[in-house]
């Protein structure tokens, strides 16, 4: 028994608890174990860990709000979804999920991010994921993001060795960038990216990268190498604006500006692709959204 | 009983040595600052910089001293700081004060990279005389740990574009804003105005 009581303390220190704790909306730091469903407003003020072997679902039309607190004072909350378990965030067009700040008046940073660590499974279709300072920050896990909107946050998504599917989604007015990998395994198709910093960054290593089918559009870089990225990488079949290549060549950030780093090799569409951004108009329209003729 | 214990302490070493990856696969940066809108600003527009232009995670970590934020640098519970070149020679060197601002940079710089391992990078363009004695020049500058410029091979290179891009005036008038706007939204406009982000 004691055995057991020291290996329960020795994980509740490494952040990885075997307790079972009430779910939602207080203070501090909570776990979720089991199967637990979230629904209607759900506060989030500290750390929610889903842990390993548990599965948060959430409900069609709930609200997950972060409450903003900055604790070690470094200009972003603190408010942190953690998952080592499972995430399904399965929204509808007419009822999404949304991931937002508890503050009146929300910017950018009010919560700092969904952090999937390990995850199997995080899938996410008809949400909302706005004002934090990196939407998804995902290590080592599988996502599918689907259908969804990540907006106004300082990154939309921030990934390392993982795999990754990105598909039918808005991804616009995220200050840095819109979505920022490095080493994973990633496919980015049928989204609308647009107002970005840079609508899509990669750091230092690709992993196996697929980005066709977008739209890219109005971003300070449409595409752009970090300062440590080496790699060529390829970006086919990407609206970039513009059938004239030269003129969507110059939305790129690489080795043309910075010879120590990379290049992209774009073949841009001669049109704007059809399909994309979410499939469902009346989620958009909900939200006060127009994406016509992108 | 024994056996016991090795279990636990196996399971132990095993989750210590996967925190590394969770803090963002390894590759988040430290930077250590001092209360005071000054190191605030510097401390943001390194972590900007760094962040923007990389996608690097930067955590920035408080100090309440110079002398605990330079033993946190040499036990590599950072990675990088902003110093001062009269602090470096006085108080962490034990050397004579120099007045001379070029011979006082190589001097610390030389040093700190032989006894210590830190490498002293390009001086941001201002001094702060009032981080040392009268009459000494105290130029300020990022000095980071010679294993992370090994880790990050062009980190280096990428702070350098800083160097000798804020001067005395730039100074004093980002330090004013800090009150009003943050240090972190003065560091982002900062670097944008001069196209650096």
């Amino acid at each position: 028994m004691k055995f057991f009581a020291l290996l329960q303390c020795m994980l509740l220190l490494t952040g990885c608890a075997l307790s079972v704790a009430p779910v939602a909306s207080t203070p501090s730091r909570q776990i979720i174990v089991g199967e637990v469903l979230w629904s209607g407003t759900v506060r989030v003020d500290g750390e929610v860990l889903v842990a390993k072997g548990a599965t948060l679902s959430i409900s069609p039309g709930t609200r997950v709000r972060f409450v903003r607190r900055d604790a070690d004072q470094d200009g972003f909350g603190d408010a942190t979804l953690v998952v080592e378990g499972r995430l399904l965030a399965l929204g509808t067009a007419q009822q999404p999920i949304f991931f937002q700040s508890d503050e009146d008046s929300p910017q950018e940073g009010d919560w700092l991010q969904i952090r999937p660590q390990f995850s199997p499974e995080i899938h996410l279709r008809h949400t909302v994921v706005e004002h934090a300072a990196y939407g998804i920050h995902a290590h080592f896990s599988r996502l599918l993001v689907e259908d969804s909107v990540f907006r106004r946050n300082m990154d939309g998504f921030r990934m390392g060795r993982s795999q990754v599917e990105i598909r039918y989604s808005l991804v616009e007015d995220n200050l840095s960038k819109g979505i920022n990998f490095r080493d994973s395994d990633v496919e980015i198709h049928h989204n609308l990216i647009r107002r970005n910093g840079s609508g899509i960054f990669l750091f230092e290593k690709p992993g196996k990268v697929s980005i066709h089918n977008n739209a890219l559009l109005e971003n300070r870089h449409s595409i752009r190498l970090g300062d440590f990225f080496r790699a060529d990488i390829e970006a086919r079949g990407n609206w970039y604006g513009t059938s004239d290549s030269e003129l969507a060549v110059e939305t790129l950030y690489d080795g043309r500006m910075d010879a120590l780093i990379g290049s992209i090799r774009i073949a841009a569409a001669l049109r704007p692709p059809e399909g994309v951004g979410p499939r469902n108009p009346s989620f958009l329209e909900g939200l006060g959204i127009g994406i016509a003729n992108p | 009983m024994i056996r016991r214990l090795s279990i636990l302490a196996a399971i132990l070493i095993l989750f210590l040595a996967l925190s590394p990856a969770i803090a963002c696969v390894g590759k988040t940066l430290r930077i250590g600052t001092l209360d005071g809108a000054q190191q605030e600003v510097l401390a943001q527009i390194l972590s900007i910089i760094i962040d923007e232009r990389t996608g690097t995670g930067v955590k920035i970590v408080p100090f309440d001293s110079s002398k605990e934020a330079h033993e946190a640098l040499v036990d590599a519970d950072l990675d990088m700081l902003i110093e001062y070149t009269g602090v470096g020679q006085v108080a962490v060197l034990g050397g004579e004060p120099i007045a001379e601002g070029d011979a006082l940079y190589k001097e610390v710089k030389s040093r700190y990279q032989q006894e210590l391992n830190l490498i002293w990078l390009k001086p941001f363009g201002f001094e702060d005389r009032a981080r040392t004695a009268p009459d000494l020049p105290a130029e300020a500058a990022p000095v980071v740990r010679k294993d992370t410029l090994k880790k990050f091979p062009a980190l280096s290179r990428l702070i350098n574009k800083l160097g000798g891009r804020i001067d005395q005036a730039t100074m004093a008038q980002l330090e004013g804003e800090v009150s009003s706007r943050g240090a972190k939204s003065v560091a982002r406009s900062f670097l944008k105005d001069r196209k650096l982000i």
